[in-house]
Protein backbone atom coordinates (compact mmCIF):
# COMPACT_ATOMS: atom_id res chain seq x y z
CA UNK A 1 0.00 0.00 0.00
CA UNK A 2 2.94 2.30 0.04
CA UNK A 3 4.65 3.38 -2.85
CA UNK A 4 6.42 6.63 -4.62
CA UNK A 5 5.91 8.35 -7.56
CA UNK A 6 8.54 9.19 -9.51
CA UNK A 7 9.60 12.52 -8.60
CA UNK A 8 9.69 13.63 -12.60
CA UNK A 9 6.07 13.09 -12.95
CA UNK A 10 4.86 15.30 -10.29
CA UNK A 11 7.33 18.02 -11.08
CA UNK A 12 6.22 17.49 -14.86
CA UNK A 13 2.57 18.26 -13.43
CA UNK A 14 3.53 21.12 -11.67
CA UNK A 15 5.11 22.78 -13.83
CA UNK A 16 2.70 22.41 -16.35
CA UNK A 17 0.49 24.50 -14.04
CA UNK A 18 2.90 26.90 -13.14
CA UNK A 19 3.09 27.40 -17.63
CA UNK A 20 -0.30 27.58 -17.44
CA UNK A 21 -0.21 30.43 -15.27
CA UNK A 22 2.22 32.39 -16.80
CA UNK A 23 0.50 32.81 -19.99
CA UNK A 24 -2.21 34.09 -18.01
CA UNK A 25 -1.72 37.65 -19.83
CA UNK A 26 -4.25 36.93 -22.11
CA UNK A 27 -6.70 35.14 -19.58
CA UNK A 28 -9.33 36.42 -18.00
CA UNK A 29 -12.38 38.46 -18.72
CA UNK A 30 -13.78 42.61 -18.56
CA UNK A 31 -15.23 43.80 -15.67
CA UNK A 32 -18.35 43.68 -16.94
CA UNK A 33 -18.09 39.98 -17.39
CA UNK A 34 -18.34 38.77 -13.79
CA UNK A 35 -21.90 37.68 -13.03
CA UNK A 36 -21.19 34.06 -12.35
CA UNK A 37 -17.51 35.31 -10.93
CA UNK A 38 -19.31 37.08 -8.33
CA UNK A 39 -21.73 34.51 -7.25
CA UNK A 40 -21.22 33.41 -3.89
CA UNK A 41 -21.20 29.78 -5.18
CA UNK A 42 -17.80 30.63 -7.27
CA UNK A 43 -16.37 32.08 -3.91
CA UNK A 44 -12.76 29.87 -2.89
CA UNK A 45 -14.03 30.06 0.80
CA UNK A 46 -17.80 29.11 0.10
CA UNK A 47 -17.26 26.06 2.20
CA UNK A 48 -15.65 27.47 5.29
CA UNK A 49 -16.91 25.52 7.77
CA UNK A 50 -16.40 22.56 5.89
CA UNK A 51 -12.85 22.85 4.45
CA UNK A 52 -12.21 23.62 8.43
CA UNK A 53 -13.69 20.43 10.15
CA UNK A 54 -12.26 18.43 7.08
CA UNK A 55 -8.78 19.95 8.31
CA UNK A 56 -9.01 19.12 11.61
CA UNK A 57 -10.45 15.43 10.86
CA UNK A 58 -7.61 14.51 8.49
CA UNK A 59 -4.57 16.33 10.15
CA UNK A 60 -5.28 13.92 13.06
CA UNK A 61 -5.81 10.95 11.17
CA UNK A 62 -2.91 11.57 7.94
CA UNK A 63 0.39 12.97 7.91
CA UNK A 64 -0.06 15.84 5.36
CA UNK A 65 -1.78 19.58 6.59
CA UNK A 66 -2.04 22.29 4.77
CA UNK A 67 -1.39 23.64 1.13
CA UNK A 68 -4.79 25.18 0.89
CA UNK A 69 -4.18 27.27 4.13
CA UNK A 70 -1.39 27.46 6.40
CA UNK A 71 -0.19 23.77 8.42
CA UNK A 72 0.38 25.06 11.17
CA UNK A 73 1.27 23.39 14.36
CA UNK A 74 -0.21 20.80 16.52
CA UNK A 75 0.47 18.05 17.98
CA UNK A 76 -1.33 15.22 15.63
CA UNK A 77 -2.07 12.36 18.76
CA UNK A 78 -4.51 9.99 18.94
CA UNK B 1 -5.52 14.61 26.09
CA UNK B 2 -4.35 13.60 22.84
CA UNK B 3 -6.15 15.37 20.00
CA UNK B 4 -4.91 17.36 17.08
CA UNK B 5 -4.85 21.05 16.67
CA UNK B 6 -4.85 22.36 13.51
CA UNK B 7 -4.60 25.96 13.19
CA UNK B 8 -7.69 27.03 10.39
CA UNK B 9 -6.63 30.35 9.10
CA UNK B 10 -8.08 31.02 5.69
CA UNK B 11 -6.58 34.09 5.42
CA UNK B 12 -5.29 33.19 1.74
CA UNK B 13 -8.39 32.04 1.30
CA UNK B 14 -10.23 35.13 2.29
CA UNK B 15 -7.92 37.30 0.73
CA UNK B 16 -7.94 36.01 -2.83
CA UNK B 17 -11.53 35.13 -2.34
CA UNK B 18 -11.83 39.25 -1.67
CA UNK B 19 -10.00 40.29 -4.37
CA UNK B 20 -12.24 38.65 -7.22
CA UNK B 21 -15.15 39.62 -6.39
CA UNK B 22 -16.77 40.97 -2.83
CA UNK B 23 -16.15 38.69 0.11
CA UNK B 24 -18.21 36.16 1.56
CA UNK B 25 -20.17 38.44 4.32
CA UNK B 26 -20.72 40.05 1.83
CA UNK B 27 -21.57 38.57 -1.18
CA UNK B 28 -25.23 38.59 -1.75
CA UNK B 29 -25.58 38.82 2.01
CA UNK B 30 -29.08 41.22 2.62
CA UNK B 31 -28.43 44.95 3.31
CA UNK B 32 -29.09 46.65 6.49
CA UNK B 33 -30.89 50.04 6.08
CA UNK B 34 -28.71 52.54 4.46
CA UNK B 35 -25.64 51.29 6.46
CA UNK B 36 -22.52 50.61 4.24
CA UNK B 37 -21.45 47.94 6.83
CA UNK B 38 -22.68 44.62 6.03
CA UNK B 39 -24.87 42.58 8.56
CA UNK B 40 -23.22 40.21 10.88
CA UNK B 41 -22.63 36.88 9.28
CA UNK B 42 -22.93 33.84 11.81
CA UNK B 43 -22.19 30.59 10.77
CA UNK B 44 -23.09 27.65 13.42
CA UNK B 45 -22.28 24.25 12.68
CA UNK B 46 -21.97 20.49 15.08
CA UNK B 47 -19.95 17.78 14.25
CA UNK B 48 -20.13 14.37 14.84
CA UNK B 49 -17.51 12.06 13.86
CA UNK B 50 -17.72 8.47 14.81
CA UNK B 51 -14.81 5.81 14.06
CA UNK B 52 -15.98 1.96 13.94
CA UNK B 53 -14.87 0.48 17.19
CA UNK B 54 -12.50 3.87 18.36
CA UNK B 55 -12.38 7.16 19.01
CA UNK B 56 -15.39 9.43 18.73
CA UNK B 57 -15.67 12.99 18.54
CA UNK B 58 -18.48 16.06 19.03
CA UNK B 59 -17.77 19.30 18.02
CA UNK B 60 -19.61 22.52 17.95
CA UNK B 61 -18.27 25.79 16.03
CA UNK B 62 -19.13 29.37 16.09
CA UNK B 63 -17.84 31.57 13.26
CA UNK B 64 -18.72 35.46 12.80
CA UNK B 65 -17.86 37.66 10.30
CA UNK B 66 -18.87 41.15 9.40
CA UNK B 67 -17.06 43.51 6.60
CA UNK B 68 -16.70 47.28 8.25
CA UNK B 69 -17.33 49.08 4.70
CA UNK B 70 -15.75 48.65 1.58
CA UNK B 71 -12.47 48.16 3.16
CA UNK B 72 -12.15 45.67 6.58
CA UNK B 73 -13.30 42.40 7.05
CA UNK B 74 -13.60 40.95 10.50
CA UNK B 75 -13.88 36.95 11.62
CA UNK B 76 -13.51 35.34 14.76
CA UNK B 77 -14.23 31.64 15.20
CA UNK B 78 -14.49 29.30 18.59
CA UNK B 79 -14.97 25.75 18.83
CA UNK B 80 -15.26 22.80 21.78
CA UNK B 81 -14.12 19.32 21.04
CA UNK B 82 -15.12 16.34 23.10
CA UNK B 83 -13.28 13.11 22.30
CA UNK B 84 -13.43 9.76 23.67
CA UNK B 85 -12.71 5.79 22.51
CA UNK B 86 -10.11 3.41 22.06
CA UNK B 87 -6.79 4.69 20.21
CA UNK B 88 -4.14 2.45 18.40
CA UNK B 89 -0.97 2.40 20.94
CA UNK B 90 1.19 1.95 18.39
CA UNK B 91 2.18 -1.30 19.24
CA UNK B 92 1.94 -4.63 16.78
CA UNK B 93 -0.52 -6.77 16.88
CA UNK B 94 0.66 -10.58 19.03
CA UNK B 95 -0.17 -14.41 19.67
CA UNK B 96 -0.33 -13.32 23.26
CA UNK B 97 -2.22 -11.28 26.04
CA UNK B 98 -0.08 -8.02 25.80
CA UNK B 99 -0.07 -5.67 28.96
CA UNK B 100 0.31 -2.21 28.80
CA UNK B 101 1.02 0.80 31.60
CA UNK B 102 0.11 4.07 31.42
CA UNK B 103 3.41 6.61 31.32
CA UNK B 104 2.06 7.45 34.90
CA UNK B 105 1.92 3.60 35.90
CA UNK B 106 -1.27 3.87 37.20
CA UNK B 107 -3.47 2.34 34.72
CA UNK B 108 -2.91 -1.14 33.19
CA UNK B 109 -4.84 -2.50 30.34
CA UNK B 110 -4.71 -5.79 28.46
CA UNK B 111 -4.69 -6.56 24.74
CA UNK B 112 -6.51 -10.01 23.74
CA UNK B 113 -4.21 -12.19 21.45
CA UNK B 114 -5.01 -10.87 17.63
CA UNK B 115 -6.53 -7.68 18.53
CA UNK B 116 -5.23 -4.28 17.51
CA UNK B 117 -3.36 -3.06 20.71
CA UNK B 118 -5.96 0.01 21.06
CA UNK B 119 -5.41 2.16 24.60
CA UNK B 120 -8.97 2.25 26.12
CA UNK B 121 -8.50 5.44 28.38
CA UNK B 122 -8.06 8.01 25.57
CA UNK B 123 -10.15 11.24 26.36
CA UNK B 124 -9.54 14.97 25.49
CA UNK B 125 -11.62 18.48 25.29
CA UNK B 126 -10.31 21.39 23.36
CA UNK B 127 -11.06 24.89 23.45
CA UNK B 128 -10.11 27.02 20.13
CA UNK B 129 -10.62 30.45 19.51
CA UNK B 130 -9.13 32.19 16.39
CA UNK B 131 -9.78 36.26 14.97
CA UNK B 132 -8.78 37.72 11.46
CA UNK B 133 -8.77 41.05 10.18
CA UNK B 134 -8.17 42.24 6.68
CA UNK B 135 -7.94 45.72 5.83
CA UNK B 136 -7.52 47.53 2.07
CA UNK B 137 -4.49 49.40 1.25
CA UNK B 138 -5.57 51.16 -1.86
CA UNK B 139 -7.42 49.98 -4.31
CA UNK B 140 -5.76 47.12 -5.21
CA UNK B 141 -3.83 45.73 -2.20
CA UNK B 142 -5.43 43.68 1.22
CA UNK B 143 -3.24 43.48 4.35
CA UNK B 144 -4.23 40.51 6.82
CA UNK B 145 -3.41 38.82 10.16
CA UNK B 146 -4.85 37.49 12.82
CA UNK B 147 -3.99 34.88 16.11
CA UNK B 148 -4.92 31.92 17.38
CA UNK B 149 -5.13 29.93 20.59
CA UNK B 150 -6.22 26.49 21.45
CA UNK B 151 -6.01 24.24 24.82
CA UNK B 152 -6.21 21.09 25.72
CA UNK B 153 -5.28 19.15 29.20
CA UNK B 154 -1.97 18.36 27.72
CA UNK B 155 -1.40 20.74 24.62
CA UNK B 156 -1.35 24.24 24.23
CA UNK B 157 -1.00 26.02 21.09
CA UNK B 158 -0.47 29.48 19.84
CA UNK B 159 -0.09 31.22 16.40
CA UNK B 160 0.27 34.58 14.43
CA UNK B 161 -0.13 35.26 10.95
CA UNK B 162 -0.07 38.22 8.64
CA UNK B 163 -0.55 38.34 4.73
CA UNK B 164 -0.47 40.73 1.22
CA UNK B 165 -2.13 40.16 -1.76
CA UNK B 166 -2.44 42.72 -4.48
CA UNK B 167 -4.56 42.38 -7.96
CA UNK B 168 -2.97 42.19 -11.20
CA UNK B 169 -4.38 42.27 -15.26
CA UNK B 170 -7.57 44.23 -14.42
CA UNK B 171 -8.62 42.36 -11.40
CA UNK B 172 -7.87 38.68 -13.65
CA UNK B 173 -4.73 37.72 -11.23
CA UNK B 174 -4.18 37.73 -7.73
CA UNK B 175 -1.06 37.28 -6.00
CA UNK B 176 -0.79 36.28 -2.03
CA UNK B 177 1.97 35.81 0.22
CA UNK B 178 1.29 34.96 3.92
CA UNK B 179 3.59 34.13 6.92
CA UNK B 180 2.35 32.66 9.92
CA UNK B 181 4.35 31.41 13.21
CA UNK B 182 2.90 28.68 15.99
CA UNK B 183 4.51 27.80 19.16
CA UNK B 184 2.68 24.51 20.85
CA UNK B 185 3.36 23.21 24.88
CA UNK B 186 3.08 19.32 25.23
CA UNK B 187 2.36 18.76 28.48
CA UNK B 188 0.85 15.21 29.43
CA UNK B 189 -0.13 14.84 32.78
CA UNK B 190 2.66 12.69 33.57
CA UNK B 191 5.22 14.50 32.00
CA UNK B 192 6.61 13.80 28.58
CA UNK B 193 7.97 10.17 28.82
CA UNK B 194 11.85 10.12 27.79
CA UNK B 195 12.43 9.11 23.82
CA UNK B 196 13.24 5.37 23.72
CA UNK B 197 12.88 4.70 27.22
CA UNK B 198 11.25 1.46 27.94
CA UNK B 199 7.97 0.89 28.91
CA UNK B 200 8.59 -1.87 31.94
CA UNK B 201 11.59 1.28 33.01
CA UNK B 202 9.83 4.45 32.39
CA UNK B 203 11.24 7.57 32.63
CA UNK B 204 9.69 10.54 32.38
CA UNK B 205 10.66 14.56 31.96
CA UNK B 206 8.61 18.02 31.84
CA UNK B 207 7.06 19.69 29.05
CA UNK B 208 8.31 20.21 25.67
CA UNK B 209 7.69 22.96 22.64
CA UNK B 210 7.54 22.67 19.10
CA UNK B 211 8.29 25.92 16.67
CA UNK B 212 6.45 26.27 13.22
CA UNK B 213 6.59 28.98 10.30
CA UNK B 214 4.61 28.45 7.44
CA UNK B 215 5.08 30.41 4.45
CA UNK B 216 2.30 30.45 1.70
CA UNK B 217 2.38 31.75 -1.90
CA UNK B 218 -0.85 32.21 -4.00
CA UNK B 219 -1.84 32.92 -7.33
CA UNK B 220 -5.58 33.45 -8.67
CA UNK B 221 -6.11 33.65 -11.96
CA UNK B 222 -9.83 34.20 -13.60
CA UNK B 223 -9.38 32.10 -16.75
CA UNK B 224 -12.68 32.96 -18.23
CA UNK B 225 -16.10 34.19 -17.30
CA UNK B 226 -16.79 30.81 -15.44
CA UNK B 227 -13.53 29.42 -14.60
CA UNK B 228 -11.48 30.57 -11.78
CA UNK B 229 -7.74 29.07 -11.08
CA UNK B 230 -5.81 28.77 -7.91
CA UNK B 231 -2.36 27.90 -7.09
CA UNK B 232 0.03 28.18 -3.73
CA UNK B 233 3.07 26.65 -2.59
CA UNK B 234 3.71 26.24 0.87
CA UNK B 235 6.62 25.76 2.73
CA UNK B 236 6.79 24.74 6.65
CA UNK B 237 9.22 24.38 9.03
CA UNK B 238 9.42 22.85 12.19
CA UNK B 239 11.52 22.47 15.02
CA UNK B 240 11.13 20.93 18.56
CA UNK B 241 9.47 18.05 20.13
CA UNK B 242 7.72 16.16 17.24
CA UNK B 243 6.74 12.57 19.11
CA UNK B 244 3.61 11.82 19.88
CA UNK B 245 4.11 11.20 23.83
CA UNK B 246 1.88 8.18 23.86
CA UNK B 247 2.74 6.50 20.87
CA UNK B 248 5.00 3.28 21.37
CA UNK B 249 7.16 0.71 19.34
CA UNK B 250 7.27 -3.41 20.27
CA UNK B 251 10.38 -4.66 20.43
CA UNK B 252 10.24 -8.12 19.19
CA UNK B 253 11.93 -11.56 20.18
CA UNK B 254 11.71 -12.76 16.57
CA UNK B 255 12.52 -16.26 18.33
CA UNK B 256 9.14 -16.64 19.79
CA UNK B 257 7.22 -13.90 17.61
CA UNK B 258 6.42 -12.31 21.45
CA UNK B 259 7.14 -8.77 22.29
CA UNK B 260 9.74 -8.04 25.21
CA UNK B 261 9.39 -4.87 25.58
CA UNK B 262 7.95 -1.72 24.32
CA UNK B 263 9.94 1.73 24.00
CA UNK B 264 8.43 4.90 23.66
CA UNK B 265 9.02 6.38 20.21
CA UNK B 266 11.14 9.39 18.70
CA UNK B 267 10.94 11.08 15.58
CA UNK B 268 12.78 13.72 14.23
CA UNK B 269 13.49 16.98 15.94
CA UNK B 270 12.48 18.97 13.20
CA UNK B 271 10.57 18.56 9.85
CA UNK B 272 10.54 20.56 6.31
CA UNK B 273 7.43 20.64 4.51
CA UNK B 274 6.39 21.83 1.22
CA UNK B 275 3.20 21.77 -0.52
CA UNK B 276 1.94 22.77 -3.81
CA UNK B 277 -2.00 23.15 -4.32
CA UNK B 278 -4.08 23.72 -7.15
CA UNK B 279 -7.51 24.30 -7.55
CA UNK B 280 -10.02 25.03 -9.76
CA UNK B 281 -13.37 26.22 -9.78
CA UNK B 282 -16.26 25.95 -12.47
CA UNK B 283 -19.35 27.09 -13.07
CA UNK B 284 -21.46 24.73 -15.41
CA UNK B 285 -25.08 25.90 -16.66
CA UNK B 286 -26.61 26.71 -12.78
CA UNK B 287 -23.84 24.15 -10.95
CA UNK B 288 -20.83 24.31 -10.15
CA UNK B 289 -17.46 21.96 -10.34
CA UNK B 290 -14.85 22.41 -7.41
CA UNK B 291 -11.83 20.13 -8.12
CA UNK B 292 -8.63 20.01 -5.96
CA UNK B 293 -4.74 18.38 -5.90
CA UNK B 294 -2.89 18.69 -3.18
CA UNK B 295 0.94 16.97 -3.58
CA UNK B 296 3.12 17.63 -0.57
CA UNK B 297 6.99 16.32 0.50
CA UNK B 298 8.92 16.68 3.75
CA UNK B 299 12.44 15.45 4.69
CA UNK B 300 10.78 12.76 6.55
CA UNK B 301 10.32 11.06 3.30
CA UNK B 302 6.18 11.75 3.37
CA UNK B 303 4.99 12.23 -0.02
CA UNK B 304 1.28 12.96 -0.55
CA UNK B 305 -1.12 13.29 -2.90
CA UNK B 306 -4.86 14.60 -2.30
CA UNK B 307 -7.60 15.01 -4.52
CA UNK B 308 -10.81 16.43 -3.71
CA UNK B 309 -13.72 16.78 -5.76
CA UNK B 310 -17.30 18.93 -5.18
CA UNK B 311 -20.20 18.67 -7.75
CA UNK B 312 -22.43 21.54 -6.34
CA UNK B 313 -26.17 20.69 -7.89
CA UNK B 314 -27.96 23.63 -7.91
CA UNK B 315 -31.50 21.63 -7.94
CA UNK B 316 -33.81 24.67 -7.47
CA UNK B 317 -33.48 28.38 -6.40
CA UNK B 318 -32.75 27.60 -2.62
CA UNK B 319 -31.30 24.53 -2.28
CA UNK B 320 -28.82 22.10 -3.36
CA UNK B 321 -26.94 19.14 -3.26
CA UNK B 322 -23.46 18.65 -2.98
CA UNK B 323 -21.67 15.03 -3.68
CA UNK B 324 -18.01 15.03 -2.31
CA UNK B 325 -15.06 12.73 -2.67
CA UNK B 326 -11.75 12.47 -1.74
CA UNK B 327 -8.64 10.34 -2.38
CA UNK B 328 -5.33 10.21 -0.26
CA UNK B 329 -2.36 8.52 -0.43
CA UNK B 330 0.88 8.73 1.47
CA UNK B 331 4.44 7.06 1.30
CA UNK B 332 5.52 6.09 4.98
CA UNK B 333 8.15 7.93 6.75
CA UNK B 334 11.57 6.74 6.33
CA UNK B 335 11.85 5.78 10.32
CA UNK B 336 8.46 4.16 10.19
CA UNK B 337 8.35 0.46 11.53
CA UNK B 338 5.84 -2.03 12.62
CA UNK B 339 8.25 -3.36 15.43
CA UNK B 340 11.76 -4.09 16.46
CA UNK B 341 13.63 -6.71 16.37
CA UNK B 342 15.24 -7.50 19.96
CA UNK B 343 18.48 -8.34 18.78
CA UNK B 344 19.03 -5.57 16.34
CA UNK B 345 20.79 -1.89 17.43
CA UNK B 346 18.17 0.24 18.76
CA UNK B 347 17.07 3.21 16.00
CA UNK B 348 17.69 6.67 16.89
CA UNK B 349 14.53 7.58 15.51
CA UNK B 350 11.66 5.33 15.39
CA UNK B 351 7.47 5.35 15.15
CA UNK B 352 5.39 3.24 14.51
CA UNK B 353 2.10 5.13 14.33
CA UNK B 354 0.65 3.97 11.22
CA UNK B 355 -0.63 7.52 10.77
CA UNK B 356 3.55 7.71 9.11
CA UNK B 357 3.17 4.59 7.39
CA UNK B 358 1.83 3.99 3.57
CA UNK B 359 -1.58 4.74 4.03
CA UNK B 360 -4.75 5.81 1.46
CA UNK B 361 -8.31 7.10 2.51
CA UNK B 362 -11.11 7.77 0.55
CA UNK B 363 -14.27 9.91 1.84
CA UNK B 364 -17.24 9.99 0.35
CA UNK B 365 -20.75 11.71 0.96
CA UNK B 366 -23.23 14.25 0.47
CA UNK B 367 -23.91 17.20 1.68
CA UNK B 368 -27.57 18.94 1.41
CA UNK B 369 -28.26 22.78 1.84
CA UNK B 370 -31.60 24.94 1.52
CA UNK B 371 -32.52 28.69 2.08
CA UNK B 372 -35.26 28.91 4.78
CA UNK B 373 -34.94 32.56 3.44
CA UNK B 374 -32.87 35.32 2.56
CA UNK B 375 -31.43 35.15 6.12
CA UNK B 376 -31.40 31.87 7.06
CA UNK B 377 -29.78 28.49 5.92
CA UNK B 378 -29.96 25.47 6.67
CA UNK B 379 -27.38 22.23 5.63
CA UNK B 380 -26.42 18.74 6.53
CA UNK B 381 -23.58 16.51 5.52
CA UNK B 382 -22.74 13.15 5.55
CA UNK B 383 -19.57 11.56 5.05
CA UNK B 384 -17.78 8.26 5.01
CA UNK B 385 -14.16 8.25 6.13
CA UNK B 386 -12.02 5.47 4.91
CA UNK B 387 -8.56 4.47 5.93
CA UNK B 388 -6.10 1.64 5.44
CA UNK B 389 -2.13 1.18 5.21
CA UNK B 390 0.54 -0.86 6.10
CA UNK B 391 -0.80 -2.04 8.71
CA UNK B 392 -3.84 -3.75 10.40
CA UNK B 393 -3.90 -0.61 12.86
CA UNK B 394 -4.78 1.67 10.33
CA UNK B 395 -8.07 -0.07 8.85
CA UNK B 396 -10.22 2.75 10.23
CA UNK B 397 -14.13 3.76 8.89
CA UNK B 398 -15.65 6.63 10.47
CA UNK B 399 -18.76 8.41 9.57
CA UNK B 400 -18.81 12.14 9.70
CA UNK B 401 -22.43 13.99 10.18
CA UNK B 402 -22.25 17.78 10.34
CA UNK B 403 -25.15 20.24 11.21
CA UNK B 404 -24.66 23.82 9.63
CA UNK B 405 -27.03 27.00 10.43
CA UNK B 406 -26.35 30.37 9.26
CA UNK B 407 -28.08 33.41 9.75
CA UNK B 408 -27.00 37.03 9.23
CA UNK B 409 -28.32 40.10 11.91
Amino acid sequence: MHYKRPFAITWSLLLFFMLSLTACSSLGVKPWEREILAKPDMALDENHMDTAYDDHIYFSKEASSGGRVFSGGGCGCN
Amino acid sequence: MQLKHKRILDVIALSSLSLLNASHVSAETPATNGDKDSPWKIDTAILYYDEQDRVNAVEPVINISKAFGEDSIFSARLSFDTLSGPSHNGASVSNEVQTFTSPSGEETYEVAPGDIPLDPNFEDQRTAASFQLEHKLGRLSTFGYGAAFSTETDYQSASLNGSLARDFNQRNTSLSAGISFTQDTISPREGVPVALSRMSNLESNGDEKKTTLDLLLGATQVISRNTLMQFNYGFGQSDGYHNDPYKIVSIIDRSTDSPEDYIFENRPDSRTKHSFYWRTKHQLNDDMIDASWRFMSDDWGVDSHTLDLRYRWNFSANSYLEPHFRYYTQSAANFYREDISSTEVLPQVVSADYRLGGLEATTAGIKWATKLDKQHEFNIRVELYEQSGDTAAADLSALITQLGYTFYF
